[in-house]
């Protein structure tokens, strides 16, 4: 085999010997690199084919299941999704049949196209941003002025001390939510007639047995018991001194008898739905020298100024009230 | 390109052609094919050292694809359980508050109508099981808020019903209204002389003038007495009865439903009585009432406070 070999050359017309070719050479590698790797291939693929690695065994089984699952899960939550907008238009219509009114702030809203809004005009979400921003800086600015001026020039003199201490300053029931506000004062619907007239308070809505407690320190003025299905019902009113007077109306029971001093916040009886009421709530009525106030005014103490301004539009809002 | 290859034979001094054997063929292709193999062998080796079984990874792609689509449907069901939540609690806060019910616990919302087998009972994979425990929640909610909102529905229409019920207007109409006599309780009587209960209001106004029934209800009595003339009474239900006396004519018959608002009958001066006007009570349960409870919110404090004056001015009543 080691033996010279010589190739004929017919111009030449002599055997000449083969020389050492690199394009032979690189051609022979390339066929087995070639040969190779179609072995390799085809181990690789018999291999994929013939072995099933425990992990993949595994990972296939999870992701039959995920997928499987999925679909049906899916179709779950597309029903459960269809009977929730149901149930909200049930609540919607609920609430406008309890309140005479619309719902202000509907349950639960689909952020997704709030975000879709929010990102199809980023450029102008982003100039309202900064104005809103602006705006706020300047807000900020003459609020800080108005303080300063109202620092400087608003003493609390020992004089004033009486009519402070005689303001009523609490919400007049144990553990008050925003949203327990559902009447307000002004004209409102009569839920009887359903005809507008004058509410002279405000309806605080919560369950039978609540505490309904005195908002500032004073002199019980009148307890009274009704069992009479108009009017007041069973009421408190509290004098207060500086011409403040207070009502709570159609209480289940009165806690404090005609005379008692009482401290502010004490409790003085609980919520029923006692007289012309409808609903177990508090009608809560401030009188300042003979002329009923808006009692949401007075919900000074433990309420932020944004929790103030919900409450100011919850109680604005031209709906029934509970009487 | 395949040319003739040679080789000299020193024997003959001639060049002789190389002719490979088919033998020689043969063990050459199996060299070639061994060798290719074997290169095979080594990069498949070479591979499996290096990377991890291409199905594997093929599965590990997939997996995560769908692992990112279980997060969000994840979200969604996390999203409609906290829409739910949200209506919930509006119905314990706010609904059953107002009309006077119990608000359902989270375990009685939970727990469902029962009865149904559980979908996510033998499901390995934690993942899959906790969705379907939580979709299965979020239905069991879903079924008992859809029956809780139905109740309170009926509540309300049940309640809105007793409402319309009660007697809340004026029956005589203000542009009609000449005077009120608010007086109520014992006087004396005009006609009769003596001092006995004055069981109503009388409101005074000139004959023909419009009565309206004070709320929804059903006329019990329609007919003529002696002392109340022609007469109504309505039925509002819940123990509460008005009558209404002293009519020209009543245009409403015994068992007829009314509505609030409607016309029963007209201003007289039928049955004991000195001038046209009406005669109003309001009965609960078999006592008389004051009717001015039954419609003072109509009017502001100042114009009730007039209508207190102009009732204690009234000595004498028209009855």
């Amino acid at each position: 085999m080691a033996l010279t070999k010589f190739y004929y050359n017919p111009k030449t017309l002599r055997y000449e010997r083969a020389r050492f070719s690199v394009v032979r050479i690189a051609m022979g590698i390339v066929g087995y690199l070639v040969f190779g790797f179609v072995f390799f291939a085809a181990l690789l693929f018999l291999q994929n084919l013939i072995i099933e690695t425990p992990k993949e065994k595994q990972l296939r089984a999870e992701n039959r299941a995920l997928s499987e699952h999925k679909v049906i899960l899916s179709a779950l939550l597309t029903e459960s999704n269809h009977q929730l907008t149901d149930l909200k238009k049930k609540d919607l219509s609920l609430y406008q049949q309890l309140f005479e009114t619309a719902a202000a702030n509907t349950t639960g809203q689909v952020f997704p196209e709030r975000e879709e809004i929010l990102l199809s005009d980023k450029a102008e979400f982003n100039e309202s941003v900064s104005q809103l921003g602006n705006r706020f800086t300047e807000l900020i600015h003459s609020a800080q002025s108005g303080n300063n001026f109202f620092s400087l020039n608003a003493r609390v003199g020992r004089k004033d001390m009486p009519e402070l201490i005689a303001t009523p300053s609490i919400a007049p029931i144990q553990n008050f939510e925003l949203e327990k506000l559902v009447s307000g004062f002004g004209v409102r619907i009569n839920p009887f007639h359903k005809g507008k007239y004058q509410h002279d308070g405000v309806d605080i809505a919560a369950p039978r047995g609540t505490h309904v407690l005195a908002t500032a320190p004073g002199r019980v003025l009148i307890t009274k018991k009704s069992d009479l299905i108009a009017g007041y019902g069973n009421y408190i009113e509290i004098d207060h001194g500086n011409g403040y007077i207070t009502r709570y109306a159609h209480l289940e029971e009165i806690e404090v008898r005609t005379g008692q001093k009482l401290e502010k916040g004490q409790p003085i009886g609980t919520i029923g739905s006692t007289g012309g009421s409808i609903a177990p709530h508090l009608h809560y009525e401030v009188i300042k020298n003979g002329v009923s106030l808006d009692p949401v005014k007075f919900f000074m103490e433990g309420i932020s100024a944004n929790q103030y301004e919900v409450l100011l539009s919850q109680s604005k809002k031209q709906n029934q009230s509970l009487d | 390109m395949n040319r003739m290859r040679y080789i000299y034979n020193a024997e003959t001094c001639k060049y002789e052609p190389v002719i490979v054997s088919p033998k020689d063929a043969a063990r050459r292709l199996v060299r070639f094919i061994g060798i290719s193999f074997v290169l095979g062998v080594a990069a498949l080796l070479y591979f499996n050292s290096r990377y991890p079984h291409i199905d594997e990874t093929f599965q590990t792609q997939i997996n995560k694809g769908l692992k990112a689509e279980w997060d969000v449907l994840n979200k969604q069901l996390d999203r409609t359980s906290a829409q739910l939540s949200a209506l919930e609690h509006n119905d314990d806060h706010n609904y059953r508050v107002i009309l006077d019910l119990e608000p359902l616990d989270q375990s009685q919302r939970e727990a469902g109508v029962g009865g149904r087998a559980k979908a996510s009972e033998g499901i390995y994979y934690p993942m899959v099981r906790q969705a379907y425990e939580q979709a299965e929640k979020l239905k069991n909610r879903l079924e008992i808020e859809a029956q809780s909102l139905q109740q309170l529905q009926d509540e309300l229409a049940r309640k809105e019903k007793i409402w319309a019920s009660r007697p809340a207007i004026q029956p005589v109409s203000n542009k009609d209204l000449k005077q009120l006599h608010t007086l109520f309780g014992l006087r004396m009587h005009p006609l009769l002389g003596y001092v006995r209960p004055h069981n109503g209001l009388d409101f005074t106004a000139p004959q023909g003038a419009p009565i309206y029934a004070t709320g929804d209800g059903s006329v019990a009595i329609a007919q003529y007495s002696e002392t109340l003339g022609n007469m109504v009474f309505i039925d509002h239900g819940s123990g509460l009865q008005t009558r209404y006396g002293h009519m020209t004519k009543f245009i409403v018959y015994a068992g007829e439903k009314v509505k609030r608002g409607q016309v029963i009958g007209y201003v007289g001066n039928t049955g004991t009585s000195v001038g046209p006007h009406l005669h109003y009570e309001v009965l609960h349960n078999g006592t008389y009432l004051n009717p001015i409870n039954f419609f003072q919110r109509d009017l502001n404090n100042k114009e009730y406070e007039k209508l207190i004056e102009i009732g204690s001015q009234s000595v004498i009543s028209l009855d």
